[in-house]
């Protein structure tokens, strides 16, 4: 110890600064929205979307909602599949799997059904995330695949999973529009099929 | 909450909550994905901060839980009986500073510590709380908040004078 050196105290609070946090977190957080369950009354609520679908109407223009091109996102949920695939899962859905919808509801505030093609058993976790400055719920499914939830259809994208838009690291995506959502799969390269 | 706000909240607090979820859980997805829950909450609970000044150790406080709720048994929210702190070496003075080359060896040390140990460090001296924060988070009093400190940071002073690299780097001043 040396009484030269600057005290204990501060030598720890600067080695301890904190480094800046990822471009791509702090767009994720500011992303972030209030489950619909804790917004402003259902009233106020539908009284804004009146609006705005009137203001939309009255510019002769359509709002743009998409999350984007789905070869654009399909490549982004492939790229984000990749960078947690580690993670545990904890954030499972609550038993019944069948549920997932409304778990999450209360993650990113739209419900995230389950596309016709995936059995609720097939679930084995989920978590809230973003992909792009989008919301999304990601679901693990059995087998080491995953499954992205857009509350919105993507652009440029049929009723049926395309072929694989982006492959990367031996996994490729799909995407496709169901039911006014946007779906991503994310599975083994070389897979014809969901 | 006004978009504003959010970014407010979020450009003031996000690097050091991250960095506190980071160091402990040393997993940097599952550190991103606590914080954004954290600020998600933190979103929806605004109005329950009366004072803007203490919104650090309200964060933090959000954050352990998420942190806690997600990745049970790493977190030991109720391990605060003292006892971890009964084996730390080092009743010496902790406030002389030491060479500045020992502190690369920081990380590794802090990991050796016990956990409440490092916590109450991380919450001092990176999350910049006041002992009265870190008494009212930690359920502690505060004469016991001060003496756990003295006491943590005689041990990792300990720590990084001992640790290999100390010796290659020039020695202990």
């Amino acid at each position: 110890m040396n009484p030269s050196h600057p005290s204990f105290d501060d030598q720890l609070r600067k080695a301890l600064t904190p480094s800046p946090a990822s471009a791509s977190l702090r767009a994720a957080v500011l992303a972030a929205r209030q489950p619909l369950g804790r917004r402003a009354a259902p009233w106020l609520a539908a009284a804004a979307t009146l609006l705005l679908a009137a203001g939309g109407v009255w510019l002769g223009q359509r709002p743009r909602l998409s999350p984007g091109p789905a070869r654009e996102v399909a490549g982004q949920a492939l790229t984000n599949f990749l960078s947690v695939h580690t993670l545990d899962f904890q954030g499972a859905p609550p038993a019944p799997a069948g549920d997932c919808g409304s778990w999450c509801l209360q993650r990113t505030g739209f419900s995230a059904p389950l596309p016709s093609c995936t059995a609720p058993s097939e679930v084995e976790g989920g978590r809230a995330c973003a992909v792009g400055r989008t919301p999304v719920g990601h679901y693990l499914l059995r087998g080491g695949r995953g499954l992205y939830v857009f509350a919105r259809p993507f652009e440029n994208c049929g009723g049926l999973p395309s072929p694989p838009l982006a492959v990367a690291a031996g996994l490729q995506a799909r995407a496709w529009n169901e039911n006014g959502r946007g779906y991503v799969l994310i599975e083994t390269a070389g897979r014809d099929g969901r | 909450m006004s978009r504003a706000g959010r970014e407010a909240l979020v450009e003031g607090h996000l690097d050091a909550l991250h960095a506190f979820a980071l160091a402990w859980t040393r997993n940097g997805d599952f550190a991103s994905e606590v914080v954004q829950r954290t600020f998600l909450k933190a979103f929806e609970k605004l109005h329950q901060l009366r004072d803007p000044g203490a919104a650090r150790s309200w964060l933090v406080a959000i954050l352990r839980n998420e942190i806690a709720h997600e990745h049970r048994g790493r977190m030991r929210l109720v391990a605060w009986d003292g006892a971890d702190f009964d084996g730390l070496a080092g009743e010496g003075p902790a406030d002389d500073g030491v060479d500045p080359s020992l502190l690369a060896a920081l990380p590794a040390a802090l990991d050796q510590l016990p956990d409440p140990a490092r916590e109450i460090l991380l919450l001092r001296y990176q999350q910049e709380l006041s002992y009265e924060q870190i008494s009212d988070l930690l359920g502690l009093p505060l004469g016991t908040v001060q003496s756990r400190l003295h006491r943590a940071k005689a041990a990792l002073k300990v720590l990084l004078t001992g640790m290999p690299a100390a010796s290659t780097a020039g020695g202990v001043a």
